[in-house]
């Protein structure tokens, strides 16, 4: 006797950040079933400086308790970033109501507090985070001394170093550098109020293979985030072997050595920084360093004000120096985009497969190559990827978050259909290419057309419709006409078999 | 660079000036010295062209208009910096919040022992070492085009600023001096900025430790300094020089364009390694004559490469480093493949193309040349005995190996004559190759065309619309047939009036600056009256003047033309068969249209983003045309015509995806910063970085 599994996706269309709800509907509902639907609520967050977020988010959360009855059976936090989780600070009062009830709360094993290895690296992670503040306001400082023409290259960059800051709920724009100064919470705080909530916590590695709890045809792959920090550093396909060493201990690192070049114009900022001796601070001896004093004080130092600070100014370099606080940024960002927990969830042994990864970056996507599922005997990560049916795109379509060979090009099933959670006109402001127009072509390309922005309402004439039947599997694909289509977009997946 | 033989003492005596300067250096970086296996042949004595200092010398006058641009240091002397004709060495290290005394190289003790001696620790030696290295790659540049090398000028206001937005032509002002800040940033990078007309070079600490390369000369927490390699000193220079010719090159919408500047310097970095001697014995003598296995001369910046966790140099011409699954690393020749260009968008990478390219060129010439030497010391077997070759073998082998590269060298910056004005291709740089040799050397007995030729084709790179790759088909097509030859004589007399002045040995750069200045608006007029209707008709639209062809939307400047004149360059040289003269006028002239940005007709799925709707696009098109001042001819006109819907819609559909990034590093934008494009650039090498520094692709 066949059985049909129906599974309905839910991308909520609140902005530039991931928010999905996926529902089993109980297949013996209609029945007078008693079992109810199974709710998973993948990610909850809008970037940082999205207009009106607090009451978007709070209407988001709203729909998820109203469509779940208040009954979700797993909350799945992919990453440390505002965009994913916002929403657990914006909406905490309706996170607390009594009304709510949460089966259990899934992480990546980086977010475990009781592993060494996810405490350093995020222990590094939150030094990095700490020094780029005050790294930024100087140069922000420093740049606002100075004429400088807006659009240029300068501003630019600092625009776009905000831009990444953000990402971690730090608010630069109000002049102030920790969001913690005005009681704002921050990504951390929303990570630690999942952690210190009740309910049964999984810390997720890869290899893992989960049940859904009430959902039994579903079973849980667990892809990323990887073990290996060599996968966890790489945010791009690279034949050169990357190295690993520390903001803090050993030799000083490069950051090491900017960061405190930062300290030594702008010791309040850096105070929490650890001392270090000049050799280490400085390239060259004492006897060399020569200091600019406001009026000549010899001929040397005449020479160097005559020629330097009061010659052609426009050749000038005081700044220039800071634009690496934008590479610090860029790291620390795609480092925690790496940390992204991936999940591929299975209908039926050997059926479809729609997956999660976050914003999973390169290195996380190459190490999928190398997980095995002892309890799922040969399945590998290829084989997961050649039965996707559903892709949540991963860092709303950038261009280094979608491996090309080892990722979407093996997704062959006929029946793909993709979903970019993506806000153009906020990425427009952040100049930032989401979705990257060559993966937007090769997606559809792979998916015939059936690639979806959750800032697009699909067109009705345009209805995707999809399906096949392979090996007693049948499954059929469809966007369901929503009732708020302003709100959210629902797509449906039936599997017989 | 010229050089007065002589100069006069107090006492009224003649004496002779010295036609060098003498400075130590390395000839790679640091690096090469912690290895008894190098060091020895790593520290060299760069001659640089004599420049009087305040002792021996006497300061010109700097023209009023030219002092907000240069500084108060004195016109014609070398000075404290070193601040001398070409170059300000201004040693201020802004992240540490210091500078640097300014070195002296005419202090008695300097000049007595070929300057300071090369240390990592004296920051006065880092001066010296940057300011050598950008002379000698400077004075290379200048024999080859046989002119003074000019930077791009800046457009300044009335305060001293920067102007703006649209430049006119009388804003602009001579840049004397380059500004070099050896210390300039606190990072693993080094780039040339247009915008401050400035080298920038970075210094950074080395990784804890470089497990993974095979010499290993770092320790914790030394510092790397970018100013001390010479392939990175004469790679920024080569930026800035090949700017100053073509300032468009940096903002292109052709993938080739921005790639051909990053291999146009590295290649005159990696040939520059021939002008050292016992370098060049001691490399012959290690690969036992084989250029084209692992050897120091086909590779970029060792040091650099090591510390940013590389197996070897950043990069190579030759082949590359790679380390095996048993922890071996082993190296391997760059096979020339096809298809790579195809495959390859960033400009280091397809850059690195063109660069194997035109080392195969240099590779089959000097193999060629060297085969009797070998047959000789082989007893005419070809093979050479196992052991250590002859002495007398190596130094015959290295005097073929430097005479081929520096004609290599000669010939590779020669070509820039011949080179459009916008959006130079590789297969245009081939043509432009193929060209300025022919011009100069009529009959080609080394075949160094052939070897440019098939070297090219057997690494992908054709040009367009040619029917062979033949030095014939290459050559861009002679112009000789024009009906109008009278009008050409009367623009040649022009041009002959304004440029020939500059072959006058005592003119200055300002002088020839000036002159340029000058032709630049005196010419359209000339060229409006002389490239009359049938020329045009000659150029087969590739080049429309007259009102008759104005399309709508091509920009008027202010005199009322409908093109500008953007450069003029002067062009004597002499063959070495000593009677070949080329004596050309070389002319480059641009024209805009600016076109609105509207939807793709042909590809109406992809929607075009609502802000690029309306906005204008600035089309840019030119040409450069070669006059034989003998003949009074227009010889070449190369074009890249504005009128070319191809081009057009190609530049349009990139527009339209959000600008033409070729892998500038993006951080998720959309455009590059045209005005920076080197800044980020730079920094792509600089993948996979320890200590958290990695960078956003």
């Amino acid at each position: 006797m066949p059985e049909t599994h129906q599974i309905r996706i839910r991308t909520y269309r609140h902005g530039l950040g991931d928010c999905f709800l996926l529902t089993v509907v109980d297949a013996s509902e209609s029945a007078g079933g008693l079992l109810g639907d199974v709710h998973v609520l993948i990610d909850c967050g809008v970037l940082l400086g999205t207009d009106d977020a607090r009451r978007k988010m709070n209407d988001v959360v709203a729909d998820i308790v109203q469509t779940t009855n208040g009954r979700i059976d797993v909350v799945v936090a992919t990453h440390e970033h505002w965009d994913h989780i916002s929403g657990f600070n914006q909406a905490r009062e309706q996170w607390e109501s009594s009304g709510l009830n949460i089966g259990a709360i899934w992480m990546a094993w980086t977010e475990d507090l009781d592993d060494p290895l996810a405490n350093r690296l995020r222990q590094d992670r939150e030094e990095r985070r700490r020094a780029l503040a005050p790294a930024y306001g100087f140069w922000d400082r420093q740049l606002a001394a100075i004429p400088n023409t807006p659009g240029s290259f300068e501003t630019e960059r600092l625009q776009q170093t905000r831009g990444l800051l953000e990402f971690f709920g730090e608010d630069h724009s109000i002049g102030l550098n920790e969001g913690e100064a005005v009681g704002r919470r921050t990504t951390a705080d929303a990570m630690e109020y999942l952690r210190q909530r009740p309910e049964p916590h999984r810390y997720l590695r890869p290899g893992q293979l989960l049940a859904l709890p009430g959902a039994d045809p579903i079973r849980v792959y667990v892809l990323g985030p990887p073990r290996n920090e060599k996968w966890l550093k790489k945010e791009r396909p690279s034949t050169r072997t990357p190295e690993t060493y520390h903001l803090s201990g050993g030799a000083m690192s490069l950051a090491d050595s900017f960061f405190s070049a930062v300290g030594h114009h702008d010791p309040a900022g850096t105070a929490h920084l650890e001392q270090r001796p000049s050799e280490l601070l400085y390239p060259f001896d004492e006897a060399h360093q020569r200091a600019e004093p406001p009026v000549a004080t010899d001929d040397v130092t005449e020479w160097f004000i005559n020629h330097y600070r009061l010659a052609a100014t426009w050749r000038n370099i005081d700044t220039d120096w800071l634009r690496s606080t934008t590479d610090f940024a860029l790291k620390l960002d795609s480092d925690t985009n790496n940390t992204s927990l991936v999940l591929a969830f299975e209908i039926g042994d050997g059926g479809p497969v729609l997956l999660f990864p976050g914003d999973a970056q390169v290195g996380n996507w190459l190490s999928w190559q190398h997980v095995t599922w002892p309890e799922a005997g040969q399945t590998t990560a290829e084989d997961l990827l050649k039965r996707t049916v559903f892709y949540k795109v991963a860092h709303h379509g950038s261009h280094n978050a979608t491996l090309e060979e080892l990722g979407l090009e093996l997704m062959d099933g006929p029946a793909l259909t993709a979903m970019v959670p993506v806000d153009r006109a906020t990425a427009d402001k952040q100049r930032w290419a989401m979705p990257f127009e060559p993966l937007w072509t090769r997606l559809n390309e792979r998916a015939d057309g059936r690639v979806l922005r959750s800032d697009e309402t699909p067109a009705r004439d345009h209805p995707i419709r999809c399906g096949y039947t392979r090996a007693g599997t049948t499954v059929s694909i469809g966007h369901e006409p929503a009732v708020r289509s302003d709100f959210y977009i629902d797509i449906s997946i039936d599997v017989t078999c | 660079m010229k050089n007065e033989q002589s100069y006069r003492l107090v006492d009224g005596r003649q004496q002779q000036r010295p036609p060098w300067r003498r400075l130590r250096g390395y000839a790679f970086d640091p690096i090469l010295s912690t290895s008894v296996a190098t060091a020895m042949v790593n520290q060299v004595v760069f001659r640089v062209a004599w420049e009087d200092g305040p002792e021996t010398g006497n300061p010109r006058s700097v023209p009023d208009q030219h002092q907000t641009v240069n500084g108060p240091a004195p016109s014609g002397l070398l000075t404290r910096g070193p601040i001398g004709e070409y170059l300000e060495v201004i040693d201020y290290d802004p992240a540490s919040g210091v500078f640097y005394e300014p070195v002296d190289l005419n202090a008695p003790l300097l000049l007595a022992q070929d300057g300071l001696q090369p240390a990592e620790g004296n920051p006065q030696f880092h001066q010296q070492m940057v300011y050598a290295v950008a002379m000698t790659t400077i004075e290379h540049f200048e024999r080859a085009l046989g002119r003074l090398a000019l930077w791009a000028p800046v457009a300044l206001d009335n305060n001293g600023q920067p102007v703006d937005g649209p430049v006119e032509t009388d804003q602009l002002r001579f840049v004397q001096r380059l500004r070099v800040y050896p210390h300039g940033l606190r990072n693993a990078n080094a780039f040339y900025s247009p915008t401050k007309n400035a080298l920038l070079f970075g210094y950074f600490p080395a990784p804890e430790r470089t497990a993974t390369t095979t010499s290993d000369g770092h320790f914790p927490g030394g510092w790397v300094f970018t100013c001390l390699s010479h392939d990175i000193i004469a790679h920024e220079t080569t930026h800035a020089l090949l700017h100053g010719m073509f300032p468009r090159y940096t903002n292109s919408y052709h993938p080739d364009t921005l790639a051909f500047h990053e291999a146009f310097a590295d290649l005159v970095a990696l040939f520059q390694h021939f002008t050292f001697p016992d370098v060049l014995r001691n490399q012959i003598a290690r690969t036992r004559g084989d250029l084209s296995s692992q050897n120091l001369l086909g590779e970029l910046a060792q040091q650099f490469g090591q510390a940013t966790g590389q197996h070897g140099a950043l990069r190579s011409a030759i082949g590359k480093w790679t380390k095996s699954s048993n922890g071996t690393t082993t190296w391997e020749p760059r096979e020339p493949d096809p298809d790579e260009l195809g495959r390859t968008l960033d400009p280091h990478g397809r850059g690195a193309i063109l660069v194997a390219a035109v080392f195969d060129a240099f590779i089959a010439v000097y193999s060629a040349r060297i085969a009797d030497l070998v047959r000789i010391a082989s007893s005419g077997t070809g093979i050479l005995p196992a052991g250590e070759l002859h002495p007398d073998l190596v130094n015959r082998l290295a005097a073929e190996a430097a005479n081929t590269a520096e004609q290599v060298l000669r010939i590779c910056i020669r070509a820039l004559d011949y080179c459009p004005p916008v959006d130079l291709t590789f297969g245009d740089y081939l043509r432009a190759i193929i060209t300025a040799d022919s011009d100069l050397v009529p009959t080609d007995d080394s075949n160094f065309r052939i070897a440019f030729i098939e070297a090219f084709r057997r690494r992908g790179i054709y040009p367009e619309n040619v029917r062979t790759m033949s030095v014939d088909s290459l050559r861009w097509p002679l112009r000789q047939s024009m009906d109008d030859q009278g009008q050409i004589e009367d623009i040649s007399t022009t041009l002959e009036q304004i440029l020939g002045p500059l072959r006058n040995h005592n003119s200055t750069r300002a002088q020839y600056f000036d002159r340029v200045k000058e032709a630049r608006s005196t010419l359209p007029a000339e060229l409006y009256d002389s490239i009359s209707q049938p020329i045009q008709n000659a150029l087969r639209g590739a080049l429309l003047l007259h009102p008759s062809t104005y399309l709508p939307d091509l920009k008027q400047s202010p005199d009322g033309h409908h093109f500008s004149v953007e450069d003029v360059r002067l062009a004597d040289r002499i063959g070495p068969d000593g009677v070949t003269r080329v004596h050309h006028a070389v002319v480059v002239i641009t024209q805009t249209r600016q076109v609105d940005i509207g939807p793709d007709d042909n590809d109406p799925q992809i929607d075009l983003d609502p802000i690029l709707h309306g906005r204008r696009f600035e089309f840019v098109g030119g040409a450069t045309l070669i006059f034989d001042l003998d003949t009074y001819e227009l010889r070449y006109a190369i074009t890249k015509s504005v009128y070319d819907d191809a081009r057009l819609q190609r530049q349009l559909q990139l527009e339209r995806r959000g600008g033409a990034d070729f892998g500038v590093r993006s951080a998720y934008r959309q455009q590059p910063f045209p005005d920076e494009p080197f800044a980020l650039l730079h920094q792509e090498t600089l993948d996979d970085l320890p200590g958290g520094m990695q960078l956003n692709a």
